[in-house]
């Protein structure tokens, strides 16, 4: 993707986005938004889980903050669902460097550790709903 | 009527701005001239919130105001550049001054790649943001 595509690399792309804090949410919002992705935004796995059961997204974007966190227990909910239910929806993991390895043994399909790139992120939900 | 525009409305696309301003009426207003000309733009009213987004989400360009309560530009332009030497990428970070205020030459020895004077032409600001975005 390059720079010049960022206003519509993600045009039409459902995104849930799930993260705890506040500021870091919004961040990660404008950057999806920017891309001109539709995002849903809520702060836990249940809420997540809650708003799977109405909508398939095209996307997950996760925050992890520590190794085990919640995070990771949306990530094996999510794996435990039905394909029909969602259970094959691509998610992104965002968080400390060091955990790739883990993350995708949850069944993150991609992670990418802080600090991020804003375009860096575009690109790997766009790598996974192409 | 058939005036071209000075900054075209896409010279920024695809370029993170990170403004650092504790003036909510000046942050707001470069976040909207930088946003017209396409960039994305997320804002910090300190260098202490703006070095712990640096943590999470690099930006292309820093653009700072100097003179701030508590931590000033440079300040903030020592972090970054103390994170640089440890092995971070290098953000080229962008003074903004009042009159009076940091020395173009203190700014420069402090590591700002670029020093502009209020009031800031916007245009000159974003062309200034442009070429030290596409020259990382």
């Amino acid at each position: 993707m390059e720079r010049e595509d960022a206003g519509h690399a993600l045009r039409g792309v459902y995104i849930l986005l799930v993260d705890d804090n506040p500021a870091h949410r919004d961040a990660l919002r404008d950057i999806l938004r920017y891309c001109d992705a539709w995002v849903r935004e809520v702060a836990t796995g249940d809420e997540a889980l809650s708003l799977l059961r109405e909508t398939t997204p095209s996307a997950l974007v996760v925050v992890v903050r520590f190794p085990g966190d919640a995070s990771w227990a949306l990530v094996r909910a999510l794996r435990a669902m039905r394909p029909e239910h969602g259970g094959k929806i691509p998610v992104v993991g965002v968080g400390p460097a060091g955990l790739a390895v883990e993350a995708h043994a949850y069944g993150m399909n991609a992670y990418l550790a802080e600090p991020i790139e804003a375009l860096g992120l575009c690109r790997a939900v766009r790598e996974l709903t192409e | 009527m058939g005036r071209e525009p000075t900054v075209p409305g896409d010279l920024l696309v695809g370029i993170h701005v990170l403004v650092v301003e504790d003036n909510p009426d000046a942050r707001e207003l470069f976040k909207t001239i930088l946003e017209y000309a396409g960039a994305l733009v997320s804002v910090a009213s300190g260098a202490e919130q703006a070095l712990r987004m640096c943590e999470q989400i690099l930006p292309d360009v820093v653009l700072t105001d100097i003179a701030m309560p508590e931590r000033d530009g440079f300040w903030l332009i020592g972090e970054l550049r103390a994170r640089q030497e440890a092995g971070a990428r290098r953000i080229p970070a962008i003074a903004v001054t009042g009159q009076g205020m940091g020395s173009p030459a203190r700014c420069e020895a402090a590591g700002f790649v670029e020093v502009l004077r209020k009031p800031v032409d916007p245009w000159a600001l974003c062309r200034v943001v442009e070429d030290h975005a596409r020259r990382r």
